[in-house]
C-alpha cells in the first residue's frame, strides 16, 4: 500500500528569515492549480457536529472530494467542474449545478467550496472584499471574507512554498476546522492511479 | 464448507459471547473504489461486555471512539472536537460495536452467512445489514480458533476497510475508567439530541 509520508514538518519563523513577498506568494499559489490534500475536517453548529477524513484532489476547475467517517464508513464523494456537481453516498447519486447546494442538502452544512478552494492554500478568494492579517512568516494569520472569519493556525514547508496545515473557519454558529496532514502535487492521472503502490 | 442459515448467527453469537473482554492493537487500511490507498492507520481497541467499547486511532489521525452501550463519543484530538450521540439501533452504526453489542440482537439487524475453512479451522462470517440505509454493505469477520482475527467492510461506493487485530489480552477484566473519555477544556463538545 502507499508508503506513509512522514508528517510534513512545521514551518516556524527563523530569526532574520526574510518575510515572504505576499503579492508574489498569492500569484504563485493562484497558479498552483493541481494539488491534492489528505486530512480531516470537523464541522459543528450549536447542536450538531461531525468529523470526517477528507481527501481532496483539485485539477484546474474540476475537483474530487471524498469524505469518510471512522472505520472508513459512510463515505460521501462530491465531484464537479464548472458545468455541474455530483454527490454520491449510501443513498445514491445526486446532481446539481452547485456543489454548495448539494453538500448543504445532503450533509446539512453550508460549506463554501468555491472560496475554500483558495482559502485552503492560505490566500483570499479573488471574489469579494477581504480583510487580511499577516503573521511573522508573512503568510495569513487571519482573514475575513463574505461573512466568514478564518484563522490559519499552522503552516508547513511543502512543494516549495508555505501551505496551511490547520484552518479554523467560522460564520454565525457554523464552525469548520480543517486539518491538512499531507499536501501532494496532483500526480498526472497516468502514473499515480495506474500503480497504487507508487509512493507519491 | 458453507454453514446453513439458522446455524450461522448462532455460531457468531457463540464466538462473540466467548469474548467477554478484549484488548487488541489494530492496523487499518482504507481503499477507495478504484483501489487507491486512502488511509493506513494503527491503534488500540478495548471491549468489555456488556456494551463497553473503545477505539483509539494513533497519529497522524488521533481519534478516540468510546461507548458505554447507550451513548457513543467520537473525539477528534487534532480537531479539538468531541461529539456525543445516543446509540439508536442495538448494534449501533459503528460496525466495531458489533464486538461489544448484544450478540442475540445481531440476527435482527443483519443477514448472517458463515463459512468454515475445513483445512485451517478458520470461520468467516458475512453480515449484510437488513436496513438499506446502513452505512456499509458488507461486514466480514474472521475468527481463527475463537480468536477474532480481522474485520473487513465494504460500503455502497465500493470503498473498503480492512482491520487486522493483534490481541493483547482476552477475557481479563478491564478497568471501567478505560471507557471514560478525558477531554481537556479547550475541546468543543457537541451533544446531539
Amino acid at each position: 500500500c502507499q508508503l506513509w509520508q512522514p508528517s510534513q514538518e512545521l514551518a516556524t519563523p527563523q530569526p532574520g528569515q526574510p518575510k515572504l513577498n505576499w503579492v508574489a506568494h498569492v500569484r504563485a499559489l493562484t497558479l498552483l492549480q493541481e494539488w491534492q490534500i489528505k486530512g480531516k475536517i470537523g464541522v459543528r453548529t450549536s447542536d450538531d457536529g461531525g468529523s470526517a477524513y477528507i481527501d481532496w484532489s483539485q485539477s484546474f476547475d474540476s475537483f474530487y472530494i471524498l469524505l469518510s467517517g471512522p472505520l472508513g464508513q459512510g463515505s460521501t464523494i462530491v465531484s464537479g467542474n464548472p458545468y455541474g456537481a455530483r454527490l454520491e453516498n449510501s443513498e445514491g447519486t445526486f446532481l446539481s449545478e452547485s456543489p454548495e447546494h448539494l453538500i448543504a442538502q445532503h450533509t446539512g452544512w453550508a460549506i463554501p467550496i468555491h472560496q475554500l478552494l483558495y482559502w485552503i492554500k492560505g490566500i483570499p478568494s479573488p471574489h469579494g472584499k477581504s480583510i487580511l492579517q499577516h503573521n511573522a512568516l508573512g503568510t495569513l494569520e487571519s482573514l475575513q471574507q463574505e461573512g466568514w472569519k478564518l484563522e490559519f493556525d499552522r503552516y508547513t514547508n511543502v512543494m516549495g512554498t508555505l501551505l496551511p496545515q490547520r484552518i479554523k473557519i467560522h460564520k454565525e454558529d457554523l464552525k469548520v476546522t480543517l486539518i491538512i496532514k499531507e499536501w501532494l502535487p496532483l500526480a498526472s492521472p497516468e502514473d499515480s492511479s495506474e500503480d497504487p503502490a507508487d509512493p507519491i | 464448507g458453507e454453514v446453513n442459515a439458522t446455524e450461522a448467527p448462532k455460531k457468531l453469537t457463540e464466538f462473540l459471547n466467548g469474548i467477554q473482554s478484549m484488548q487488541a492493537t489494530f492496523e487499518q487500511w482504507v481503499m477507495d473504489g478504484k483501489q487507491n490507498a486512502l488511509q493506513n492507520v494503527t491503534g488500540t481497541m478495548w471491549i468489555q461486555r456488556p456494551g463497553q467499547f473503545r477505539w483509539d486511532t494513533d497519529e497522524p489521525y488521533p481519534q478516540q471512539i468510546v461507548s458505554d452501550g447507550k451513548e457513543l463519543w467520537i473525539y477528534d484530538l487534532d480537531l479539538e472536537q468531541a461529539t456525543k450521540k445516543t446509540l439508536d439501533k442495538q448494534v449501533g452504526n459503528t460496525p466495531a460495536l458489533l464486538l461489544s453489542g448484544d450478540p442475540s440482537k445481531i440476527a435482527d439487524s443483519f443477514q448472517v452467512t458463515a463459512y468454515l475453512f475445513d483445512e485451517t479451522g478458520e470461520w468467516r462470517f458475512d453480515l449484510r445489514p437488513k436496513d438499506k440505509e446502513s452505512l456499509f454493505a458488507l461486514l466480514r469477520v474472521h475468527f481463527y480458533h475463537t480468536q477474532l482475527r480481522d474485520m473487513y467492510l465494504e460500503d455502497s461506493l465500493g470503498q473498503t476497510t480492512r482491520i487486522e487485530f493483534k490481541p493483547v489480552q482476552i477475557n481479563k477484566p478491564i478497568d471501567p475508567s478505560q471507557f471514560k473519555l478525558k477531554l481537556d477544556d479547550s475541546v468543543d463538545v457537541i451533544e446531539e439530541s
